[in-house]
Parts: structure tokens; sequence; C-alpha cells
């Protein structure tokens, strides 16, 4: 009963790492261009697919779909922004506009995978084999691994926002556009670069999830829908609050599938969220008002 | 002579299908405190962000240092010293001081030299290196007015645009923040001083422009416009 409680709220832990990189790049993008990317998925399905190439068609070791995905959906993510996002976000009714054209681009995305891959599961191949036990708990080493490239990633991103240049200009973007821009700082970079950092995180937890689950056309939709549960769980745009969220919602999942079953996870959330905005609307971290980076 | 360092010429500016500003033409010399006054609504802001580029030239041209600038971005405008301290303050509320000082010298040639400019501002605001590991959003009314002008100086300004430094202050505070910017015109920069109350420049603008219904109905020294009762009452209400 106790280990198999402490088994679940392990692969909660697991499961929330690669939440937290899912939804912090959903995060900052709307932290900084007040705009939700539906496309957030369907990157991390194309980056799941850039590392499964990279090993497969390339003949690449598996160990170079992790860092190869991360920067070939960097580029996906400024083609993104310089091509679709940017021209709409500068006329009227913009956020309306790259709402339905970015979910449109998911749909494209999506239906072309299906196409060049077929409809068949295809396993990471960025993944180890082998597990060891430790106080009851089955400990793989994948999950150890999932941890360490997703604590990693984190505290980069945490570094670099908190102490670069680029990534003070990112929050400053995201509390005060117009001072932002008083103080020199262009909005068009900013925005480039938070699609880049933002499509770079969802190709390494698509990765990362794949290689606990599978590869298929279209895994990235329900991963994206409890991304969107925790960024509002968490307020949207504040990083802190996201990255608890992330945890608070992968260990329920994990609780919920164990004594309710996998079938429940996903209503209990939406049923938890729904509680959470109607006692705190800004979110469970949420501060008052609009809570930024 | 040489000519004055800010020049605008009959300036049209607005808001989608708005025209806000209807030709205003103003000049801004060397290490002068220019003012512009007027009621609420009447544009004084909008010719502040059409100044800074944050908002399109509709009609006529903006000078500065004997370049046309009302084509520039808003980057090569701060770049080339022209800071606007915006109403309000925009700090960025979940930073520190510190952290709302060095962007203020975000540009690469005000970032290269942003150590012995955060000196300057603390020179010139101590109260603001007490307050330097504090996030800003928790800073008092004058102090986040401080640091709103601290952050302009850290970029290479030579015209400070500041728009209504008294708003929401407490008399006490507004007269600080006055000594201030009395401060800064000593300093040698040039500023462009909007408000809505025309008692608190009158002490300092060395000549003041009335704007109503976006554009200039009057101008004259601090002077002539105290002896003016007829403007006063009818533009400003005093």
């Amino acid at each position: 009963m106790t280990s198999a409680l402490i088994q679940t709220i392990y692969s909660g832990l697991v499961l929330g790492s690669i939440y937290a990189l899912m939804s912090v790049g959903l995060t900052l993008v709307f932290g900084a261009l007040r705009v939700l990317n539906l496309a957030h998925g369907a990157l991390m399905m194309m980056g799941a697919y850039v590392s499964w190439l990279t090993a497969e068609w390339l003949g690449f070791p598996a160990f170079l779909g992790l860092p190869v995905s991360f920067l070939v959906m960097m580029l996906v993510g400024f083609a993104m922004y310089r091509l679709m996002i940017g021209p709409m976000m500068d006329k009227p009714n913009g956020e309306t506009n790259v709402f339905i054209a970015t979910s449109g681009l998911a749909l494209v995305a999506e239906s072309f995978a299906l196409l060049v891959f077929g409809p068949r599961n295809q396993p990471q191949p960025f993944a180890m084999g082998g597990s060891f036990h430790v106080l009851g708990v089955t400990v793989s080493y994948q999950d150890i691994l999932i941890l360490l490239v997703a604590g990693a990633a984190l505290i980069l991103m945490d570094r670099f926002l908190t102490h670069s240049r680029s990534g003070m200009a990112i929050r400053a973007t995201a509390q005060q556009p117009d001072a932002a821009q008083l103080m020199g700082i262009r909005h068009d970079h900013i925005f480039l670069l938070v699609l880049g950092l933002s499509s770079g995180l969802a190709a390494l937890s698509g990765v990362l999830l794949s290689s606990i689950y599978f590869i298929a056309p279209t895994f990235g939709f329900h991963p994206m829908m409890k991304s969107f549960i925790i960024c509002i769980f968490g307020g949207l745009g504040n990083i802190r609050g996201t990255l608890y969220a992330a945890f608070i919602i992968g260990i329920t999942e994990s609780v919920v599938s164990l004594y309710l079953g996998v079938r429940y996870a996903l209503p209990v959330m939406f049923g938890m969220i729904i509680i959470v905005l109607i006692f705190r609307p800004a979110g469970l971290f949420g501060q008052r008002e609009v809570v930024r980076l | 002579m040489s000519a004055p360092l800010l020049v605008l010429d009959g300036v049209c500016s607005g808001y989608d299908d708005t025209m806000v500003l209807q030709g205003v033409s103003l000049e801004v010399p060397e290490g002068k405190v220019i003012s512009v006054l007027g009621p609420n609504g009447h544009g004084k802001s909008t010719l502040l962000r059409t100044i800074s580029g944050l908002l399109r030239l509709r009609g006529g041209s903006i000078h500065f240092d004997g370049q046309q600038i009302d084509r520039w971005r808003v980057d090569q405008i701060v770049g080339a010293g022209i800071v606007h301290i915006p109403q309000g303050d925009l700090v960025f509320p979940q930073m520190t001081v510190k952290e709302n000082l060095y962007l203020g010298a975000y540009l690469a040639d005000a970032h290269k030299r942003r150590g012995a400019q955060l000196e300057h501002v603390y020179r010139l605001f101590p109260r603001l290196k007490e307050r330097e590991g504090q996030v800003a959003s928790t800073l008092s009314g004058g102090e986040r007015r401080m640091l709103a002008l601290g952050r302009g100086l850290m970029s290479r300004a030579r015209l400070l645009m500041i728009d209504e430094p008294s708003l929401g202050l407490a008399p006490l505070i507004t007269e600080e923040i006055y000594d201030n910017i009395r401060g800064l015109k000593e300093e040698g920069y040039a500023i462009l001083l909007v408000e809505e109350n025309p008692e608190r420049v009158l002490e300092t603008a060395d000549h003041i422009h009335l704007i109503d219904h976006g554009s200039v109905v009057w101008q004259g020294s601090a002077r002539e416009l105290e002896a003016d009762d007829s403007t006063l009452s009818t533009y400003l209400g005093a």
C-alpha cells in the first residue's frame, strides 16, 4: 500500500518534470506575446519525430536526438514567428488570429506526420533500458535521464531569464511592454527569441514524453491540454507558479490513475481547475492582477 | 547660435481614426526646460509618444540634433539620446530596483558603461541605492517616480521627456521630485516637461506651451503666463 503510493508519487514527479518543460514553453509565449500558441502540442510531436529521424533515418547515435531536436525545433519556432505570428501581431485582432492560425498549423502538421510516418506508434530511440530498486520503488534509468534533462533545462532557463541581458529583456517585455520599448528593447526580436526557446522546450518535452510512451502523429494534443491546465493553475505567464503547478498536476495524475483509473485523470484535472478558478481566478499562484514572468 | 536640440514642426498624430495632435510646433534648446501644459486628454502624452516613436507621425516633421528622426524605430530614437519617462512610471513591477536600472542601460552603448552610470544615478538619487535590492512593486509612489527617472538616465540621454512627474504624489514628495528635475537641468540635460498643473512648472520651466484640443494655443515664459490671468483661467482653471 505505502510502497504503491510512493511509487505513484515518484512517477508523478517524473511526469511533472516533463509537464514543467512543456508548460514553461507555453507560458513564456503567453507572458511575452499575450497569445496562446495552440501549435505547442504539434511542436512537441515534431520534436519527438526529429529525434526519431536523427537516430533511425540518419543513423546518428540515439543520444544526439535530443540536442538535434532542440536546435531544429528552435529554427522551426523562429520560422513560425517570422512567417506567421509576427505579421499577424501587427494587425488588428492579432491575438485571435494567432489563436486560430496556430490551431490550423497544428492540424496541418499532424496530418502531414500521419501521411509521412503513418498511424503506427514509434518507439523513441532516445531511451535507456534497465532499472533498480530503492525503498520498494522501481526506478528506471530512463526516469533518471528524464529528471536530469528536465532539471538541467529548467535551471538553465531560469538562469537565462534572471541573469542574461536577453532574458531580462524578455521579462521586461512581459511585465511592461511599453516601458520595455522605451528602454530600446525591440519587441520583434524578443518575440522571435521567445518563440524559438518555447519551441525548443516543446521539442525537449516531446522527446522525453515519447520516451515513456511512444511517438504518434497526434500524441501532443492531450499533453497540450494538460499544459493549458497547468499554465492556468500556476497563473498564465507566471513561470514559478507554472513549475509548482506542473508537479502538482503530475502527481495528481499519477495518484488518480492509481486509485480511480487512467480515464479519470483528465476529468479530475478539469474539475480541479474549475474549482481553483472559482475561488482564485488568477490561478493558484497568481497574484491579483496580471502576473507576468 | 546653434539650432535647438529638438524641433517639432506641424506635428500631427493620433490613434486609429482619431487625430489627436493637429499641427504642434515647438523647440527644445540644449540645457533648457520646456514645458507643455494642458488639461487631460488634449494630447500631451500623445505628443511624447509620437516623439519617442511609439506612435507613427501622420504629418509634419521631428528633428533631433539636426537629423530627421520621425521615421526611426523606438530603439533608434532611444539610442540617439531621447529618453521618455512615461506617465505613471511603468517600472518593471516584479524586478528589483537595480534590475530596473540596468534595463535602462539595455542598448549596447549604454550597457558597456552601466557600472559607471549606475554610480551616477545613485549619486543623484541616494534613496535608490538604499532600495537597490527591493522589488519595484513594493516601493512608495515617490520612490517609484525616482526609479523611473533614474532608469531613464541609465541610457545615454541628452533629452529627457517627463510625463506628469507630479501625478498622484503628495505635495511634499512632488516638491522633492521637482528638486530632482531642477538638479537634472543643472547637470546639462535638456528637458521636455509635461504637466497638467501649471503651478508645478512655473519656477522650473524656461518656456511654456499651452496645448488645447491638440494644438498650441499660447506660449511664453513663466512670468508672462503668471501675468496673463485670462489665459490661466480659460485653459487651466487657475
